[in-house]
């Protein structure tokens, strides 16, 4: 029974009909719109441009084919074949190393002279190219890995996206982190305390042409350092990395003054379009707050440069409670509390992760191709030769598209 | 017309000369071939040695440079491999009908020169590229020899391996690509992988080399039969580097490709 389980998980039609499935399910995804890829607004436009075909494709799957079931399944499935279909490949190939397959045979009046050596090597005969043997089994064990570090990786990931100001501290994740699809949240405390001292942003034709932030880290029981952090040189800090994500703006800062005289800073973002960096134009921003119960909208316009000024106009039930224009230094009296505008700092968009199994991947990706390379490099052949009466008997073991050696054997069936 | 209009231009009509040297009618005439190909890809070289001097940076960016670049490798890779195996010289009808293809299709696009994101400033753009246009080349070069095959232009029992090991190559390659992309994407984005159809098309590429690659090894499959599914996932890896931008968005597409 389990001798059967074996042949038919190792099974190579089994593994072409998954590889074949597998092809096409990415072909799927990678063509037809995935509804975890679109925004909203996207998925409403693709559901009004094609209205029989968007619910068909919803039906079976077809738009959330990373996330669906079928998918995880085949990938576990394709797993389990290669590493049954290696472990059956690795025992052939020693049977092979080991000269107990079938060899191609030739029977000859005298040995050439390339195979003089043969004669003494006596029985075990003589093994070229032996580190190929190894290629094939790498490759797919490499393989294995990358799956299996792959979805550990993708039930115990964290990836949020998060805004800090010059001067901004973060610390906790409660209110700040934007977690992604499928993210976990860590505990209330980062163990570390992060600062944005000073952002570095140049534009070119509506283009990055630097991009880049001073920080200061200080993490329980070390001292506090600065680091640099830039596109392509994220910081690592324990378990996380932190990149940046290429989105930038404008901060409004202001101290807000409550009744009781406490000062609370506060930090409205605003996105600057990447060809709008320099041009310090007006930048808008609507929001609607709560306010002991009761919604407060906020339309706010932010016009960036030398003296910043901050158009607000705050409205609680169409009522206005405030319309004004402040310069830096300037207070808005909302009633509940009041806003004093202190002026503006540019802002960077950041990307925290936290991918524990990552290195495995990597580690999957060099072995495989490795592996694969081996294959491809090292030409492994087994010669023999024996007395065989008056004549010499030649056996040989080579790979099936060892072209090389083919040519080897034509010549010496030839006598040549 | 500038210069580089013409140079670019001369470069293709070598190459599709050379090609019509190698057609069956001119049995004769395949070292002439040769020899205007040698002449394409000296020029070719020159052509891109200009660029790199003039923009002073690396001319793998743009969809310009992009095919300029691949249909380098294609020559040179079909150059080399002819030179040591000459029984596959005729794969150059085809090879080299893709590189001249590719060196006047470049002419479409503009030549103009763009500042390089800082995500683009690394070593890992140079392995990545580079590996993507020797994919295309080693890629191309295992379809020219299908095709011959195919088309009975190259015969003889070696064929059959010499086939299939261009098509190994041609996925190493690929998978490689793939892989310094994946490392690269880690640093530059936080995530090693992200089902962009980019990404996607890439991966069922290489689905469709392992499926190709494994059909091979089973008996019923092991001739022209073959030859034929061989052709599709190299049909893939167009479709993946130069056809998928054209209906979807990639995140890939706001960085290179102008």
């Amino acid at each position: 029974m389990i001798a059967r389980l074996f042949r038919i998980a190792a099974s190579p039609g089994l593994g072409l009909a998954l590889l074949g499935l597998l092809a096409l399910s990415t072909i799927a995804g990678g063509t037809l719109p995935q509804a975890g890829r679109l925004s909203p607004l996207e998925l409403n436009e693709w559901h009004q441009a094609w209205p029989l075909l968007a619910p068909l494709l919803e039906r079976t799957g077809l738009v959330d084919v990373y996330a669906s079931t079928g998918f995880l399944a085949l990938c576990v499935a394709l797993t389990v074949n290669l590493l049954a279909g290696t472990v059956a490949h690795a025992i052939y190939l020693f049977a092979w190393f080991s000269g107990r397959t079938p060899a191609r045979t030739l029977s000859l009046s005298g040995p050439p002279p390339a195979l003089q050596s043969l004669r003494d090597a006596g029985v075990h005969g003589v093994h070229h190219g032996s580190l190929g043997l190894t290629g094939l089994p790498l490759l797919h064990v490499g393989i294995a890995i990358i799956v299996v570090a792959a979805l550990v990786n993708g039930s115990d990931r964290l990836g949020a996206h998060f805004e800090m100001a010059e001067g901004e501290v973060l610390s906790q994740v409660k209110g700040k982190l934007m977690l992604e699809r499928g993210s976990r949240l860590p505990g209330e405390d980062l163990g570390f305390r992060l600062r944005l001292d000073n952002l570095r942003v140049e534009m070119e034709d509506g283009r990055f042409r630097e991009l880049q932030a001073r920080v200061s880290l200080q993490q329980a029981g070390s001292p506090l350092r600065q680091e640099i952090l830039a596109v392509n040189h994220p910081l690592g800090i324990g378990p996380y990395r932190i990149y940046l994500d290429k989105s930038v703006g404008q901060a409004a800062l202001f101290e807000r003054i409550l009744p009781d005289g406490q000062n609370r800073r506060l930090l409205v973002n605003f996105i600057v379009e990447r060809n709008a960096w320099e041009k310090n134009a007006p930048l808008a921003r609507d929001e609607v707050m709560m306010f002991e119960d009761r919604p407060v909208n906020f339309r706010m316009a932010l016009t960036p440069g030398d003296v910043p000024r901050f158009h607000l106009i705050a409205e609680r039930r169409g009522k206005p409670i405030f319309n004004g224009v402040l310069a830096p230094g300037e207070v808005a009296d909302l009633g509940i509390y009041r806003l004093k505008f202190i002026g503006t700092a540019p802002w960077a968009g950041l990307y925290l992760t936290s991918d524990q199994a990552l290195k495995w991947v990597f580690a999957g990706f060099v072995l495989a191709l490795a592996g694969f390379a081996l294959h491809l490099v090292f030409h492994p052949r087994h010669l023999r030769l024996r007395r065989d009466g008056e004549k010499w008997r030649l056996e040989a073991w080579a790979m099936r598209d060892d072209w090389r050696f083919d040519r080897q054997w034509r010549e010496w069936e030839r006598g040549e | 017309m500038t210069a580089i209009t013409v140079i670019q231009a001369a470069i293709a009509v070598l190459y599709l000369s050379a090609l019509a040297l190698l057609w069956p009618r001119y049995a004769r005439l395949d070292r002439p071939a040769i020899v205007l190909a040698v002449l394409g890809l000296v020029l070719h070289l020159g052509l891109l040695a200009w660029r790199w001097h003039d923009l002073g940076q690396i001319p793998i960016v743009t969809r310009y440079e992009d095919l300029t670049v691949d249909s380098l490798m294609i020559v040179a890779l079909y150059l080399v491999v002819q030179w040591r195996l000459p029984e596959l010289r005729p794969a150059g009808l085809f090879a080299l009908g893709m590189a001249g293809a590719g060196v006047a299709w470049a002419l479409f696009y503009s030549r103009g020169a763009f500042p390089m994101d800082p995500s683009l400033r690394t070593n890992w753009l140079i392995i990545h590229a580079q590996l993507n246009s020797l994919a295309i080349g080693a890629g191309t070069l295992a379809a020219g020899v299908h095709l011959a095959w195919l088309a009975g232009r190259v015969n003889g029992p070696d064929v059959p391996a010499l086939a299939g090991r261009l098509t190994d190559w041609a996925f190493l390659l690929w998978a490689a690509m793939v892989a310094a992309g994946s490392y690269w994407a880690s640093l530059a984005w936080g995530r090693y992988w992200g089902w962009d159809p980019i990404e996607s098309w890439s991966f069922a590429t290489i689905m469709a080399y392992a499926f190709a690659l494994h059909l091979r090894h089973r008996p019923a499959w092991r001739g022209k039969r073959w030859a034929l599914v061989a052709l599709v996932p190299y049909g893939m890896m167009l479709f993946t580097t130069y056809g998928l931008l054209l209906i979807r968005r990639s995140i890939h597409g706001q960085y290179l490709f102008q």
